[in-house]
C-alpha cells in the first residue's frame, strides 16, 4: 500500500465522520470524491482493511455503508466521539441519572417504529410513521406492567426490592406526562418533554424525518441509519440487561457465602 | 352541596369503616371481587399486610390496621393541606378575603367532580374548563359567606386551589409522603397524583385527568375498582330507598355514574391497543373483563333496573310534591345508569370479538432470531435499577447515536474569536462613549535620525558625484562622505544617510531610476567594511554605481 492509499482511507474516515454527523456542507463539496472512495472501499479488499484499521485506532464503529458515506458510530462511551447527554442539549445536562430516562424513551421510540422484530430488517418505506402519542402509550403500558410484577414480585418472594432501588418504570412514573409550564424555567421535565427533545435530537442527526402533513401533529418516520443503528442498540441493551443480572446473581451468591462464613466462625 | 357532604362524609369515616369491616369481610369479599383491582399499583398497597388473624396477636392487627389506615388516608392530605395554604402576595385586596371565606375543601371536591365529569366525553379537562365550570359554584359559596368577590379574585383562589391539587408548584410530580409502615417497621413513601396531565397530542394545552387516587378521594377511601363500586353503590342506592332517604340515594347514583366513566376508560383504553398492538393484550384479562361484563356487570344493570322498577312503582304513592319530584329525579338518574351499565357489559362483552378480529395480527412473520424483539428489549430495560440504567444509557446513546462532533483547539480560531469580541467592542454605542483619561501621558512619537533633508542632500550629492565620475565604487563613495568636509556641512550622519541613500536605489528600482544611478553587483565574494563616524558600521558587498542618464524626471519636472 502506497502512501495515496493511506491518504485515501483517512480521508474517507474523516468524510464520513461528516456524513454522519449530517453535515450537509462538507458532503456536498467532496460528493464526487466520496462516490470514488466508497467504490474503491466497495472493490478493493486491500483498502476496505486499511479502513477497518483506521476506524479501529479511532475507536468508531461501522454500521452500515451507504452510497454517499459510511455510518458510523463511536465504539464506547468512553470513545472520543462518544455522543453524550449533552448533545442532546441543555434539558438533559441537568441530573446525573438522566440517561436512565433517555434509555427507555429511545427503547419506547424503537418498540414504535420495529414492533416485531422482523422490522428491524424490513424495508424503511414499511414501516410507516409515528407520532408523539404512540411513543407516550408505550411507554405507559410498560412503565404500569413493571412496577405491577415488581409488586406482585415482592409479594411472592417475600424479599422486596430495596425500597431505595428505583427502576426505570418508577422514575418514569413519578415523571408528569406532560407539564403545561414547561416553557418557564426550572418548571422541571415530562414525558413529552423528553421524548420531543430526543426526537428532535434524532432528526438533527438524520436519523428521522420529520413530516408535517397536519397542522400540529409531526410525524417521524425512519431512515435506513437508523434502523442499523438500533440494531447494535439493542442488541446492547439486551445482553447489558443479562449481564447486569448476572452480575448481581454472583454479588449475592458472594454476600450469601461471606454471611455464611461469618455464622460458622460466630458459631 | 349535599353530594359533597357524603363524599367527605365517606371520607373522614374512612378509616374507621375499614378497620370495622374485618368481621364481615369475607361476606364482602365474595361480593367484591377485590382481585379484579388490579389498578392498584401501589407498592405500598400491594405490599400492605394481608388481613389475617390467625397468629392473633394484638399488636400485628393493631400494627396493620392502623399502617392500612395511614396509607388511604394519606391520600387526602393534598386536599387538607389546602387549608394551611395563605394568599402571600396580596396584590388585589379581595384574594386572601375570599381565600377565607371560601370551603376550599369544598372547592377542591368541586374540582374533582367537575374533572371526572368532563372525562366522559374527552381524555381530560383543560385548566380553563375546570375554572370556568367551578367559578358559579364559588361565587355562590362566597355570596353565602358574605362576600362581594370579584371575578379577578375568584379565579386567582380557583386557580390557586387548582394549582396545589396538581401540584404545579413541585413541577407537576407527584405528592409525597412518607408514612410509618408498623408491620414492616420501617418509613415508606407514598408518592401519588390526584389529578395528572395526560398527553394526548390534540390540541396546545395540557389535559388533566383523575388518577385512582384521584376518584379514591372523590369518592370516599373505597379503593375499589368501578364496578365493584357500582355494585357497593347499588347496595347503598336500595338501602337509601328503602330508609326514603331519597337525597343520598340521588347523590349515590350520581357516583355510580361516574363509575361507569371510569370503567368506560379503561375499556376505550384496551380496544385501542387491540387495534394497535395486538401482541401486548393478554386474551385471559381481555376474557376477564368479558366474564366480568357477563357476570357482574349485567347482575350490577340488573340490579339498577330492579332499582328502578322500584322506584317507578313508589312513584304513585309517594307523599308530598317535592318528595315526587325528586323520586322523578332518581328514577330518571337510574334510568339513564341502566343505559349505561347495559352498554358498558355489552362493550365487555365486545372485548375478545374485537380481539378475534384483529387477531390475524398475530400470524405475522415471526423474527428470523437475529435480533431480541423490541418487546422483550422494553421489558428488561423497565426493570433496570436507575444507577445501571444511566450507565446502559450513556453506553446505549454512545452507540447508536452518529459520532459527536468534537472541536479541537485551533489557536487561530481563538485569535479570531478575540478578534470578533473585540470588533463588537467598538460598535457605534462604545464609541460614542468619551474616555476619560486618567494618569495619561503624551504619545512620545518617533523621530528618524535621518530626516528628509538630509536624505535629500545624500541623493544629490551620490547624484552629482556619478553623474561627475560615471561610475564609483561603494567604498569610495562612503569614503567621500566621510571626509571632514561633508560632515562639517551635512553632520555626523551623513555617511550613515549616503549609506541608506544606496540601499534604498538597491532595493527600489524607481528610486534608482529616479537619480540616474544603476547598481551592479560584479562580484558577489567581494565584500566591504567600514566604520561610519556615528558609531555604527557598513558592512556589505562592494557595489558599483553607474550613471544612467535620461530616467531623472524630477529635473525635468
Amino acid at each position: 500500500m502506497d502512501k495515496n492509499s493511506f491518504y485515501d482511507a483517512t480521508r474517507l474516515i474523516y468524510l464520513s465522520l461528516a456524513y454522519s454527523s449530517g453535515n450537509k456542507r462538507i458532503g456536498t463539496q467532496n460528493s464526487t470524491e466520496m462516490t470514488e472512495l466508497i467504490q474503491r472501499f466497495q472493490s478493493e479488499s486491500a483498502f476496505r482493511e486499511m479502513v477497518d484499521a483506521g476506524l479501529r485506532g479511532m475507536e468508531l464503529r461501522l454500521l452500515a455503508v451507504a452510497d454517499n458515506g459510511l455510518r458510523l458510530s463511536a465504539r464506547s462511551a468512553d470513545s472520543f466521539f462518544a455522543t453524550t447527554l449533552t448533545d442532546y442539549g441543555k434539558l438533559m445536562a441537568r441530573t446525573d441519572l438522566k440517561a436512565a430516562e433517555v434509555l427507555p424513551v429511545h427503547c419506547a421510540i424503537a418498540s414504535a417504529f420495529f414492533p416485531a422484530e422482523s422490522d428491524l430488517d424490513a424495508p424503511v418505506e414499511d414501516l410507516g410513521a409515528i407520532a408523539v402519542a404512540d411513543v407516550i402509550d408505550i411507554l405507559r403500558r410498560f412503565a404500569r406492567a413493571e412496577v405491577r410484577t415488581e409488586a406482585s414480585r415482592s409479594d411472592d418472594a417475600d424479599d422486596p426490592v430495596h425500597p431505595q432501588v428505583k427502576t426505570v418504570a418508577r422514575r418514569l412514573l413519578e415523571l408528569p406526562e406532560e407539564n403545561p409550564d414547561q416553557r418557564r424555567a426550572g418548571a422541571g421535565s415530562s414525558w413529552v418533554d423528553l421524548i420531543g427533545r430526543i426526537l428532535e435530537h434524532m432528526v438533527e442527526t438524520g436519523y428521522l424525518l420529520a413530516f408535517e402533513e397536519t397542522p400540529g401533529t409531526v410525524e417521524y418516520r425512519p431512515t435506513p441509519a437508523y434502523q442499523s443503528a438500533l440494531r447494535e442498540g439493542i442488541v446492547y441493551s439486551f445482553h447489558a440487561f443479562r449481564d447486569l443480572v448476572s452480575e448481581e446473581q454472583r454479588r449475592q451468591d458472594a454476600a450469601q457465602s461471606v454471611e455464611d462464613e461469618s455464622d460458622v466462625s460466630t458459631q | 352541596m349535599d353530594r359533597c357532604r357524603v363524599a367527605w362524609g365517606t371520607a373522614s369515616k374512612g378509616p374507621q369503616k375499614i378497620t370495622s369491616t374485618n368481621k364481615i369481610m369475607p361476606i364482602q369479599l365474595d361480593l367484591i371481587n377485590f382481585s379484579t383491582n388490579s389498578e392498584n399499583f401501589e407498592k405500598g398497597q400491594s405490599d400492605g399486610p394481608p388481613v389475617t388473624q390467625t397468629n392473633g396477636a394484638s399488636e400485628t392487627g393493631l400494627a396493620t390496621d392502623v399502617t392500612r389506615a395511614v396509607h388511604s388516608a394519606l391520600i387526602m392530605r393534598p386536599i387538607y393541606e389546602l387549608e394551611t395554604r395563605r394568599f402571600l402576595q396580596t396584590d388585589s385586596d379581595d384574594t386572601s378575603a375570599i381565600w377565607q371565606g371560601l370551603d376550599l375543601m369544598w372547592i377542591a371536591f368541586a374540582v374533582l367532580d367537575t374533572i371526572s365529569e368532563l372525562s366522559e366525553y374527552q381524555l381530560g379537562a383543560t385548566r380553563e374548563e375546570v375554572l370556568e365550570k367551578t367559578h358559579p359554584l364559588a361565587r355562590q359559596q362566597a355570596i353565602a359567606s358574605g362576600l362581594a368577590p370579584t371575578d379577578d379574585g375568584l379565579y386567582k383562589v380557583l386557580g390557586k386551589v387548582f394549582d396545589h391539587l396538581v401540584n404545579r408548584e413541585n413541577r407537576y410530580l407527584p405528592f409525597d409522603y412518607t408514612y410509618f409502615d408498623g408491620t414492616a417497621n420501617r418509613h415508606r413513601s407514598r408518592k401519588f397524583w390526584l389529578i395528572k396531565t395526560v398527553y394526548t397530542g390534540q390540541g396546545q394545552k395540557a389535559l388533566f385527568s383523575l388518577t385512582e387516587e384521584g376518584y379514591t378521594a372523590y369518592f370516599g377511601l373505597h379503593e375499589t375498582s368501578a364496578l365493584d363500586a357500582a355494585a357497593i353503590g347499588n347496595l347503598r342506592i336500595k338501602l337509601l330507598i328503602e330508609r326514603g332517604n331519597v337525597d343520598d340515594a340521588i347523590s349515590v347514583a350520581e357516583g355510580n355514574r361516574k363509575q361507569c366513566i371510569r370503567k368506560a376508560l379503561e375499556i376505550r383504553h384496551i380496544r385501542r391497543l387491540i387495534k394497535r398492538n395486538i401482541r401486548t393484550v393478554d386474551f385471559e384479562q381481555v376474557q376477564a373483563l368479558a366474564e366480568e361484563g357477563i357476570h357482574q356487570g349485567t347482575d350490577i344493570q340488573k340490579e339498577s333496573a330492579r332499582l328502578h322498577n322500584m322506584v317507578i312503582e313508589n312513584l304513585p304513592d309517594s307523599a308530598g310534591e317535592k318528595h315526587g319530584r325528586r323520586l322523578y329525579r332518581l328514577a330518571d338518574l337510574l334510568e339513564g345508569l341502566n343505559h349505561q351499565l347495559m352498554k358498558l357489559s355489552a362493550e365487555l362483552q365486545h372485548l375478545p370479538e374485537d380481539y378475534h378480529s384483529h387477531s390475524h395480527k398475530l400470524f405475522r412473520r415471526r423474527s428470523s432470531g437475529a435480533f431480541p424483539p423490541m418487546e422483550q428489549v422494553m421489558r428488561r430495560v423497565f426493570a433496570i435499577a436507575e444507577a445501571d440504567a444511566a450507565n446502559v444509557g450513556t453506553e446505549f446513546i454512545a452507540r447508536i447515536d452518529p459520532p459527536g462532533q468534537r472541536p479541537i483547539f485551533d489557536p487561530a480560531a481563538v485569535i479570531e474569536a478575540c478578534d470578533r469580541a473585540l470588533e463588537r467592542k467598538n460598535a457605534a454605542e462604545d464609541r460614542r462613549q468619551t474616555v476619560v483619561e486618567v494618569d495619561g501621558a503624551s504619545i512620545e512619537r518617533f523621530v528618524p535620525d535621518l530626516d528628509e533633508t538630509i536624505m535629500e542632500q545624500a541623493f544629490a550629492m551620490l547624484h552629482d558625484t556619478i553623474r561627475d565620475k560615471g561610475e564609483i565604487r561603494l567604498s569610495r563613495l562612503l569614503e567621500r562622505s566621510i571626509s571632514r568636509e561633508a560632515v562639517a556641512e551635512f553632520g555626523v550622519m551623513f555617511p550613515d544617510a549616503m549609506a541608506m541613500a544606496v540601499f534604498q536605489c538597491v532595493v527600489e528600482h524607481r528610486i534608482a531610476r529616479l537619480h540616474q544611478i544603476r547598481v551592479e553587483m560584479p562580484d558577489p565574494e567581494n565584500r566591504m567594511e567600514r566604520h561610519l563616524p556615528a558609531g555604527r558600521k557598513y558592512r556589505g558587498h562592494e557595489l558599483h554605481l553607474q550613471f544612467q542618464p535620461g530616467f531623472r524626471t524630477h529635473e525635468n519636472t
